[in-house]
């Protein structure tokens, strides 16, 4: 008996010990070439990511020396009037599907919509921004485009994640809640959505890491030029002014594509590598945001 | 000298309760008359043909197998099972007189009325105090008021020592007991007539369940307690009446197979279920 257990449970420890070395060099493959792809990034780009005056100046049409000045501030500024528009869209149809829901076709139908929506190619969502916002509603390449554009794209992921943080919540705070004679829009306000919240701040903030780098949806849409922006200009009918949402507006995304595809100038390597590496900073930055807040609601919610 | 000094305080503390002229005048609410009610889901008979008197003031044990329908008869008293798709109650339940069936009360008055603890400790994501506030704060109460409300609350559910410094911490840092202590507080601040716990000992430990039977005990006679518990010995120790539920085969809906006195069910049952079962749970 003791030596036949003994015998099992070698065998036991060396399979224990081949799967950790498969799995451990799956793994350590994979965050190799992760490691890989943001280094080169980086490192080829960091040199005009960290210059003052790259970041701040207009870019050049035909000189060398451009900078990334509008696009940079457009990427947020169409960021945030993106979930400005999605987050209370998806906030309210995750509430919806999470919470009152009845479940009949109508319901499903909803989440079947839903999930299609999320698997469309964003070249797709781009071309029917354009057909819609741009020609029919007459809005030509704007922000306002630009922004609807990355909602259609946002919608999906933003509800999927919302509802998936609602329903983590245990069943008994529901019940809790009513069972103390609170509605139920009481109990969702007030006890479910605070004890979700930092899974929806967390999926909030990757999804804005996600819009932030979307290119194919927006070059349709919110266009493909970036007017030199004035910060003092308050007119908001004017192309200059950066708050106008009217404007055509080129993000970094966009920028990185449109100077590798058709630009003229000669340092357009150069500008291209830098601009990458502002975008990949920006998108660390994001996550390690979400992380940093996640836990930090989550700490501040659970005790202390 | 002794003996005088072991007497003399609780009667001292009994006659200077304020909630002793509030008892007087609140004689008989939160008695529940149950008439042939009976419970499907999704047209499927889980329970049927209960009928019984819930005495105001009293402690009322349910007691039986797993899936005999306790915890269905106690949402019923409160209308929690409206939540569920597909349920029907059928019967009368009377709250003082007034059928909650067919919908005399609607279930947010109901539910204020008739508290519940559940299984598991639920407290909010807010502070201690706050948990307490809640529902006070939600019907209109003043906050000087919630003050003394809260402390009075955390002091019947004997938890106050514990946290009196720490109120304005979040409650989910509190251990599982305290938690539970907590969510009796919380049910007992919207001063319902009817506290209905659904096995609200089974995640605590021996301490902890002893304080909250302590706190049933001491609050019984200030309203009405049901509580739902598979600990025979909690039954026998806390209740003044014990319901006897069983499912004999799937077949056929659970139903109440006898009620009375606690000290008759458990020493001198009627039927010879009732016996096996006890014998059964506590062999
Ligand atoms: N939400 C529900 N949907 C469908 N059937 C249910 C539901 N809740 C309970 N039932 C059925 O009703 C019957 C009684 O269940 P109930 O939960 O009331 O039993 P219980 O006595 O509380 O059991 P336990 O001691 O395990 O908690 C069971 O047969 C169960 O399958
Ligand atoms: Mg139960």
């Amino acid at each position: 008996m003791p030596s036949n257990l003994s015998e099992r449970a070698i065998k036991a420890k060396r399979q224990d010990k081949t799967a950790t070395v498969i799995i451990s060099v799956i793994v350590g493959f994979i965050i190799l070439l992760l490691a890989a792809i943001i280094i080169y990034i980086l490192a080829k780009g960091i040199g005009k990511a960290v210059d003052p005056s790259f970041l701040t100046s207009n870019p050049q049409q035909f000189k060398e020396g451009g900078g990334i000045g509008p696009e940079l501030f457009n990427s947020f500024y169409l960021l945030v009037i993106t979930l400005i528009i999605s987050f209370p869209l998806s906030l309210g149809a995750a509430i919806f599907l999470a919470e009152y829901a009845p479940a009949n076709a109508v319901t499903s139908g909803i989440k079947t919509a839903i999930e299609v929506l999320s698997s469309l190619p964003s070249i797709v969502v781009g071309l029917f921004a354009f057909l819609l916002f741009v020609i029919q509603m007459g809005w030509g390449f704007s922000i306002a485009s630009g922004a609807l554009a990355l909602t259609v794209f946002n919608i999906p992921l933003l509800v999927r994640t919302i509802q998936q943080a609602l329903e983590s919540v245990p069943a008994h705070q529901r019940d809790a809640g009513l069972a103390m004679g609170l509605t139920r829009w009481e109990t969702t306000i007030h006890i479910i959505l605070p004890t979700a919240m930092p899974a929806i701040v967390t999926g909030l903030i990757l999804s804005a890491g996600r819009v932030f780098g979307e290119a194919a949806a927006l070059i349709y849409s919110a266009g493909q030029s970036a007017p030199a922006l004035d910060f003092t200009n308050f007119d908001l009918s004017s192309a200059s002014c950066p708050w106008n949402i009217w404007r055509p507006a080129e993000t970094l995304a966009v920028h990185i594509w449109k100077i590798n595809s058709e630009g003229v100038v000669p340092d357009l390597e150069a500008v291209s590598d830098g601009t990458a590496a502002v975008l990949i900073i920006c998108v660390l930055a994001f996550n390690l945001l979400a992380r940093f807040l996640g836990k930090r609601l989550g700490k501040k919610l659970t005790a202390e | 000298m002794q003996g005088q000094a072991v007497q003399c305080p609780p009667a001292q503390a009994e006659s200077s309760e304020p909630h002793l002229e509030t008892q007087e005048y609140m004689e008989n609410a939160g008695a529940f008359t149950l008439k042939d009610v009976s419970v499907s889901y999704s047209g499927e008979t889980a329970v049927a043909g209960v009928s019984a008197d819930l005495k105001a003031k009293e402690v009322t044990a349910l007691i039986g197998p797993s899936g005999c329908g306790k915890s269905t008869i106690l949402r019923c008293l409160n209308r929690m099972n409206d939540m569920f798709p597909g349920v029907e109650v059928g019967g009368n339940i009377l709250l003082d007189g007034v059928d909650i069936v067919s919908g005399g009360i609607d279930p947010i008055t109901l539910r204020m009325r008739v508290g519940m603890v559940f299984q598991q400790p639920s407290v909010f994501p807010l502070s201690i105090y706050d948990n307490i506030a809640y529902g006070p704060r939600l019907l209109g109460g003043k906050s000087q008021d919630l003050d003394e409300l809260v402390e009075d609350c955390l002091r019947k559910a004997a938890i106050w020592d514990e946290v009196k410094d720490e109120l304005k911490e979040s409650a989910l840092g509190l251990s599982g007991g305290q938690q539970q202590r907590l969510c009796i507080a919380r049910a007992l601040a919207t001063k319902p007539e009817v506290l209905l716990m659904d096995e609200p000992c089974s995640a605590l430990d021996p301490l902890s369940t002893e304080r909250i039977e302590d706190t049933i005990l001491e609050l019984r006679g200030e309203m009405t307690f049901v509580i739902v518990t598979h600990n025979m010995q909690q039954a026998h120790r806390v209740s003044d009446t014990t319901l006897f539920m069983l499912r004999e085969t799937m077949e056929r809906p659970a139903e109440l197979v006898e009620y009375g006195p606690t000290d008759q069910i458990f020493n001198d049952p009627k039927d010879q279920r009732t016996a096996d079962y006890l014998a059964g749970a506590f062999g």
